[in-house]
């Protein structure tokens, strides 16, 4: 870079930031949606990051109860088995002697009860644990248990224990609430994109003369337009970076209010990459589109 | 050798309004002219057309050597940069210092900023306000806002000055004092068109004048070379 393009880009770059106090209110304005909307974004993919983890958590320690008959043997059992672990939705199949279900079924009941109860009054039936993998909005249960109960020797299916239907009902609301959300954001960024061009629009209104002047003396079109790249730029970066460290904080205080006050073992997760990625590339992206819709009305 | 060419050029606006109606002529360089005519003669447009902030409807415009018609509008920057212009409004931008005012174009230069103050501070000197350098417009009289917008031209270094009524807002000492001005700037070899409807200061300083009325250059006048000569006067088929 010669010392020319050195003194240009230190030129744009002051103007950039002049720009910045030609309307105050609105440059404020337009960093503080771009910050609520860069919070929200990052909270999104905070809460959807925890409930998917939720649900993989679900899923791996929901299965399904087989029981067996009592006359079903051991050979017939390994078999039952095999025709079990090869669908691709099963994890893993277990053997459950019947001491094993009866110890089971006895924690779910208060202890002082099991105590009073004699030794055989608690059920217990030999069987099988099944695992599946995916308990999303994929995955299907009610063919996985209609599979199982056609098995020669099942007595019983037992579903999980939450219901697959609560557990579907609880993917397709997740799966709203992060469709929501991100529509959300997307609407928001539309609007501070709004924002960013009003903003420009409003900077060069304010400096028509100026740039009339500029032209006369013979700036390009890139030299005017580059000191409004650089203010959309900074607006865009600076709220977005805002709007991302307030969710980090927002993440922060709420995961201390959880642990410490609640005793939940598990917060939001804190994703810092993405706030980066919401604020610089993000920010970089905003900026530009909204200093190309601006420009390319007014300087041409 | 010529640094504005103008043949036939005219100027049509879509309202039907002929500005300008076949004019004809040309500036040599290290030439001083006036542009004379009524309000409303079409003398603005003309210098809008030569600094292509318009587009002549019609004829062939050329600015050292450039045809203005098919010139690219990258390249109009680059064309201005060597064009001097003066208004009779100043255009002065109010939220800077008078040193401010005069660097903008030097700041498009990309110079450095020892040569931006080196340059700017002689132009302030060779004008006589050099003690405003840190002032702001408002501050100042007509006068001296009007030697503002001329170092502003001047900085620049151009070898061309396009000045559309540059004393339409001053007083008859100062319209002097600024046509003197752009008579040393013309003793340097800077070509001056200035505009002016005054015809007081057209017999104050007897210089090649093109008169132009409702468009059309009536005519060209050249003051006599030597005491007691008479005037060299071309009319009508001045074009």
């Amino acid at each position: 870079m010669t010392e020319a393009d050195h003194i240009k880009v230190m030129r744009v770059v002051t103007e950039g930031f002049r720009g910045l106090v030609v309307a105050p209110g609105q440059s404020l304005a337009c960093v503080l949606s771009l910050a609520v909307a860069g919070c929200l974004i990052v909270l999104s993919a905070s809460a959807g990051s925890l409930t998917m983890s939720m649900l993989d958590r679900a899923s791996s320690s929901a299965r399904m109860l087989v029981y067996l008959r009592d006359e079903v043997d051991s050979g017939r059992v390994n078999q039952v088995v095999a025709e079990i672990s090869r669908r691709p939705d099963v994890e893993s199949v277990e053997y459950m002697s019947r001491e094993e279900d009866r110890q089971e079924n006895a924690d779910l009941l208060p202890a002082d009860i099991v105590n009073k109860l004699p030794g055989d009054a608690i059920p217990g039936q030999h069987g099988l644990r099944v695992k599946f993998r995916d308990l999303g909005v994929d995955g299907d249960l009610a063919g996985l248990a209609a599979f199982l109960r056609t098995l020669e020797g099942v007595d019983i299916v037992a579903e999980p224990p939450v219901g697959s239907a609560a557990i579907r009902a609880l993917a397709s609301a997740v799966g709203f609430v992060r469709v929501t959300i991100n529509l959300l954001a997307v609407v928001l960024l539309a609007g501070t994109l709004f924002f960013v061009v009003a903003t420009l629009t409003r900077t060069m209104d304010s400096r028509r003369e100026e740039m009339q002047i500029l032209r006369l003396v013979g700036a390009t079109n890139a030299f005017l337009k580059a000191p409004l790249y650089i203010q959309a730029l900074l607006q865009s970066v600076a709220g977005l970076s805002l709007g991302g460290m307030t969710a980090l904080l927002i993440i922060k205080s709420t995961n201390a209010y959880l642990v410490t006050e609640l005793g939940v073992g598990t917060g939001l997760p804190t994703h810092v990459g993405l706030v980066f990625l919401v604020a610089i590339p993000g920010g970089v992206m905003v900026g530009l589109a909204g200093a190309v819709i601006a420009t390319s009305r007014r300087l041409h | 050798m010529s640094v504005v060419s103008v043949k036939g050029v005219k100027k049509t606006y879509p309202n039907g309004n002929e500005a300008v109606r076949d004019v004809s002529f040309e500036v040599d360089q290290g030439e001083f002219l006036f542009l004379s005519g009524p309000s409303g003669s079409g003398k603005t447009t003309l210098i809008r057309i030569l600094l292509k902030m318009e587009e002549a409807t019609g004829g062939e415009v050329l600015v050292f050597d450039r045809n203005l018609n098919a010139l690219r509008a990258s390249a109009i920057p680059y064309l201005r940069r060597n064009i001097g212009v003066i208004f009779q409004d100043f255009r002065l931008l109010q939220d800077r210092t008078v040193f401010e005012n005069l660097s903008l174009g030097l700041n498009i230069l990309g110079l450095s900023k020892a040569e931006v103050g080196r340059r700017v501070e002689g132009v302030l000197y060779d004008l006589g306000i050099d003690r405003y350098a840190g002032a702001y417009p408002a501050m100042l009289s007509g006068g001296e806002q009007q030697r503002v917008a001329i170092g502003r031209a001047l900085v620049m270094e151009p070898a061309l000055i396009l000045a559309d009524e540059p004393t339409g807002n001053l007083d008859w000492e100062l319209s002097q004092e600024i046509v003197r001005l752009f008579e040393e700037l013309n003793a340097r070899g800077t070509a001056v068109l200035m505009a002016t409807h005054d015809r007081f200061l057209l017999d104050a300083f007897p210089k090649r004048t093109l008169l132009i009325n409702r468009g059309i250059l009536v005519e060209d006048r050249r003051p006599a070379r030597r005491r007691g000569m008479a005037e060299d006067t071309t009319k009508g088929e001045a074009r």
